[in-house]
């Protein structure tokens, strides 16, 4: 034990001794290990943890299947399922934030738009959540004209309400309408478990599927067609293909008493898997990418351990002499490896917190799942095993080797070059080279996302992109009951804003490009279905005339919606590129007709039917997104649509001004004619084309940044053993010198040292990245994983900084004096 | 009547190649050499005759190529690395011409290292050691101070003292004097003497032959090989010649 200690207080004079190299190594080491350490802080949040739930195991999400398609299940058949299990302990449906308006907030004046959840009381039963105050609803508050109560957050509590304790029974108004204040929920309930989409969900209220104020047999059979989202709880000890099976079985009966049912099967996913979302590959490939460079930082340090030890070849001589075993030298070294690994990993937990509280602070919003990072006591764990593993791999060989050093050879007075042996020098190059085969690793896959979000960025948008402003507005059933106020609002609030300087045209539609997430079933007349499930849908979406022309989305064939189309005329519906050629392509589309819904034949008799014609083709616009190309789409007037003429709509304004100069007169028009509507959502074109590929910018950002720190570091190991290299051959160098070697000539003696091992390491991480490349494949777009010119320019930049890294010591050797070179021997 | 003299390095027919590349250089070849316990032996001969080889070899620092060795009666040529660096600890100081001393370690530390090496030795013992040794060679004042905060005299004496901390069998000193100048090269050798007289067994490596001269016996090497003095006189004027 004493020994031990001795070791470690002559290991810690040994590091304050050498300032220099203490702080290279701490610090390539905190490097290193921080951004392990906060990767796995991600990982452990979004893939480790389990969620925040009572026995979070037992919870599952229900999900129906159709064809190859996913959605969620009815009220209806959640209804049949939650009484024909037997697997469950509850169930609950539910709906996800839908923007509503919200007012009366204290110290607000305005109106303003907030994602509310509507769930019924099952959902935080199901979950095991308790409010913290209050209470949750009652079944008969989930019935409709009684669901005016809502329950807040946490964070709103505090945020709006400075945590009145005297909260419960106040009022705010959503929608117009008074909810009373009946619960407040813990802190930490997580937005994940909602279609994070529309904002971070902080008020719930009642779920009310209107089945419930409508209990007739239409509506039931109607009804099965809705989709929502389902939880459940799983009995202890049922496994989830026991549930899965137990309510395939009551699908199967489903589908056999139900039409609708048809095809219907039933799916359960962990509720763990929701939280983790698509961001699996992307964090393990990160998690890959923080490896290298902690494998590319326990390398350096590797190296300059070798190179230090080499000069302690004396010292350790002297102590073999006096009767070190050799497993006490390897303890001393160690020992100041493992301080090293120390002082790097307690400096890279720092590092990892920092980064830790700033990536849960400023995360994308579609990546919620990251608000949850933080350095627990299972991430410390992991940064101390790392620091100690880390300690072994970059300390065990250079302590090794320097045990072995030759006595008789060391003790000589001129014994300066007998350490560095070939094999310690073949070694310092193989490790460099290592480091560059990581760095090129990480180049090559830093190119493919950047090429891959450059495409993205350049995908043909189908529309004008730039000038445009969007405003997301919801008119709220109370003060807009039906079809003909919310036409005329739409109307006049566009034509006002029309009038405006400075706007060239503005339209009111449903959805816009480029996600246009609005399904719609329809048929096309004159081709019956013979089944429920071959009837086909389309993205869908109701406007205005203005709509084409606002988006400058191209006309290719027949006309453009006009004023003449009226609530009273024939209704048309334009179709774009993709649909045409679809569903029709050999024929004209023009002057055929479609029908909204399911087919006739299966469809409740009293079931709104409308039938429109083609007028004309439009170009494709995106509506999938960025990756994806334009689905087929149709689209239809919501003045000739009353029965899809909801109240949530936009303004897409086409602007001849910078959009945002814009935004305060546009607001001012909307409160000249409803004052309590909120101007909400309010965006360009560009930022949410923007949002779009946000995540992809973080991903690829992050791993540029460690792409970064991974060629940095790899430079600084090319630095060092070049330098080590110099100093090594000072007499050769002048000896050279004096027998007439040029300055160019010991320029590329040195430099073509880095070259050669940044040519060997590109190699072989261009072969690894090939190797490696299906796991890039589910991540890029458009561009192969093994993109030949991605592949040779990470290799060009690596040995292009090698050579960069070289110059340096190559400039210092050039300027050796040989007179003092050769006084070296 | 006097004690028959007790053997303590016994060496029969030693040789020691190097071979580097193709080259092989026969540094020993057939030495036969006995050292007594309590003798002052002088290894003296020109350049590159083999004698720091020859006592790298008697300290266990290097292993001979061929031929036979033993230390204290036990056969010591073909012992593992761990063995031979236990008995180097238990019985062997080394005395170096560049002192060697450590010099991120205290005059104190220095000298307790050899003692750090032994297992299960108690530091009171270890210290006890410590400062007997330091205050044989007039250096216990020193215990705080680090070698470069010494004279080179002042670092032979605390290498002398590393050596004897041990309490080894043998010492052996490589040109001990080489990096010294003439006064406290004396001094040094005086402390050889000292310790010679109560009783220490001393190899010492030296090309000078006023210090060889301090020793009961001189062994000359030349070229690998132990040759009587008058015929190294001899090989040295054919050399120079």
């Amino acid at each position: 034990m004493s020994g031990l200690l001795q070791d470690i207080r002559y290991a810690l004079r040994q590091l304050r001794k050498s300032p220099g190299f203490t702080s290279v190594a701490v610090l390539t080491l905190a490097l290193g290990i921080g951004v392990s350490t906060v990767m796995f802080g991600v990982m452990n949040a979004v893939l480790l943890q389990p969620p925040p739930f009572r026995d979070p195991d037992r919870l599952v999400r229900i999900l129906s299947t159709r064809a190859d398609a996913m959605d969620g299940p009815s009220p209806l058949d959640v209804r049949d399922f939650a009484a024909g299990n037997r697997s469950f302990e509850e169930m609950a449906i539910y709906d996800s934030g839908w923007r509503k308006n919200i007012s009366a907030l204290p110290g607000s004046t305005d109106p303003e738009q907030q994602p509310v959840g509507l769930v019924p009381r099952a959902y935080f039963e199901v979950l095991g959540v308790e409010p913290l105050m209050g209470r949750l609803f009652t079944d008969e508050e989930n019935r409709w004209g009684n669901q005016f109560e809502v329950i807040l957050s946490y964070d709103f509590w505090q945020a709006r309400f400075q945590g009145d304790p005297a909260i419960l029974g106040k009022s705010i108004r959503i929608n117009d309408e008074p909810y009373t204040i009946i619960g407040v929920m813990p802190p930490g309930l997580p937005n994940w478990s909602f279609d994070s989409s529309r904002g971070r969900v902080e008020l719930w209220t009642p779920f009310v599927p209107y089945l419930s104020a409508n209990e007739t047999s239409v509506w039931e059979e109607s009804s099965r067609r809705d989709s929502f989202f389902a939880i459940g709880r799983l009995k202890a000890g049922v496994s989830l293909e026991q549930a899965q099976a137990d309510l395939q079985t009551i699908a199967k009966n489903l589908a056999a008493r139900y039409p609708l049912d048809r095809g219907v099967g039933v799916v359960l996913h962990p509720l763990q898997e929701d939280r983790i979302g698509t961001l699996r590959p992307v964090i393990l490939l990160l998690m890959g990418a923080v490896i290298l460079i902690l494998l590319i930082a326990c390398s350096n340090v590797a190296n300059l351990l070798l190179v230090r030890n080499s000069n302690r070849a004396r010292e350790v001589a002297v102590r073999v002499a006096m009767g070190a075993a050799r497993s006490a030298l390897i303890r001393q070294f160690m020992a100041e490896s493992l301080l090293l690994g120390t002082l790097g990993g307690a400096l890279g937990c720092a590092l990892a917190w920092w980064a830790s509280v700033a990536i849960a602070r400023a995360h994308p919003a579609q990546l919620p799942q990251l608000a949850a990072v933080h350095v627990d006591l299972r991430v410390l764990a992991f940064a101390m095993a790392l620091s100690v593993g880390s300690s072994l791999l970059f300390g065990v060989i250079p302590a090794w080797l320097a045990s072995k050093v030759n006595l008789s050879e060391a003790f000589k007075e001129s014994g300066r070059g007998s350490v560095a042996g070939r094999r310690k020098k073949w070694l310092g190059h193989s490790i460099v080279a290592g480091e560059m085969a990581l760095a090129v690793m990480l180049l090559v896959g830093t190119g493919l996302l950047m090429q891959s979000l450059l495409r993205l960025q350049k995908q043909e948008a189908g529309f004008r992109v730039d000038h445009l402003l969007k405003v997301h507005l919801f008119l709220p059933p109370v003060r807009y009951s039906n079809s003909a106020s919310i036409t005329h609002f739409c109307d006049e609030y566009a034509a006002r804003v029309r009038r405006l300087p400075g706007v060239q045209d503005a339209a009111i539609s449903a959805s816009y490009p480029p996600d246009a997430q609005w399904m719609q079933r329809f048929t096309i007349v004159g081709r019956p279905e013979s089944r429920l499930e071959d009837t086909p849908s389309a993205a869908f979406n109701v406007t205005d005339s203005h709509y084409l022309r606002t988006f400058a989305i191209p006309l290719l064939k027949g006309r453009y919606f006009t004023d003449a189309d009226t609530e009273t005329s024939v209704p048309v519906v334009l179709v774009n590129q993709a649909f045409a050629k679809l569903y029709f392509p050999t024929e004209d589309p023009l002057g055929k007709q479609i029908q909204l819904g399911m087919p006739p034949a299966m469809a409740p008799s009293n079931m709104p039917r409308i039938r429109f014609t083609v007028i004309g083709v439009i170009g494709n616009a995106l509506n999938r997104g960025l990756a994806l190309p334009s689905g087929p789409q149709f689209v239809a007037l919501f003045r000739q649509t009353p029965d899809l003429n909801y109240g949530f709509k936009n303004l897409i304004v086409r602007t001849a001004l910078a959009p945002f100069e814009l935004a305060a007169s546009i607001r001012g028009q909307l409160h000249s004619l409803d004052a309590n509507l909120p101007f909400a959502e309010v965006f360009s074109m560009d930022q949410i084309m923007e949002q779009q590929t946000a995540d992809q910018r973080y991903t690829t950002g992050l791993l540029a940044l460690f792409a970064v720190f991974g060629i940095v570091l790899a430079g600084i190991g090319v630095y060092g053993v070049v330098s080590y290299v110099v100093v090594q051959r000072t007499s050769e160098i002048g000896l050279r010198m004096a027998l007439g070697a040029q300055r160019p000539d010991v320029l590329w003696l040195v430099i073509k040292q880095g070259l050669g091992m940044a040519a060997v390491g590109a190699v072989a991480g261009l072969f690894a990245a090939w190797i490696l490349r299906h796991l890039m494949a589910q991540l890029v777009f458009g561009i192969s994983p093994a993109d030949p010119a991605t592949f040779l320019a990470a290799a060009a930049l690596l040995i292009a900084f090698a050579g960069s890294a070289s110059y340096v010591p190559a400039r210092r050797a050039a300027k050796v004096d040989p007179m003092v070179a050769l006084r070296y021997e | 009547m006097t004690e028959a003299p007790q053997p303590l390095i016994q060496i029969q027919d030693l040789t020691k190649v190097f071979y580097t590349d193709e080259i092989e250089t026969h540094a020993l070849s057939g030495i036969h050499l006995s050292v007594n316990k309590g003798e002052y032996v002088a290894m003296s001969g020109p350049s590159g005759c083999g004698k720091s080889t020859l006592l790298s070899i008697i300290g266990l620092l290097d292993t001979p190529t061929a031929g036979r060795y033993s230390l204290n009666g036990k056969t010591v040529e073909n012992l593992d690395f761990a063995e031979r660096s236990r008995i180097r600890n238990q019985e062997i100081g080394f005395i170096f011409q560049s002192f060697n001393l450590i010099g991120d370690l205290t005059v104190y530390e220095n000298v307790e290292l050899p003692l750090t090496y032994r297992q299960r030795m108690p530091a009171a013992d270890r210290k006890a050691r410590v400062m007997e040794a330091l205050e044989r060679v007039g250096m216990a004042h020193r215990v705080r101070h680090y070698p470069s905060q010494l004279s080179g005299g002042q670092q032979q004496r605390v290498a002398v003292a590393r050596a004897l901390g041990g309490k080894p069998s043998i010492l052996l000193a490589d040109e001990p004097t080489g990096n010294l100048d003439s006064r406290n090269g004396e001094a040094v050798m005086e402390l050889l003497q000292e310790l010679h007289r109560e009783g220490a067994t001393i190899c010492m490596v030296t090309h000078d032959p006023r210090f060889a001269k301090h020793a009961q016996r001189e062994v000359h090497l030349f070229d690998g090989k132990v040759v009587a003095e008058e015929e190294l006189k001899k090989l040295l004027q054919e050399t120079s010649a």
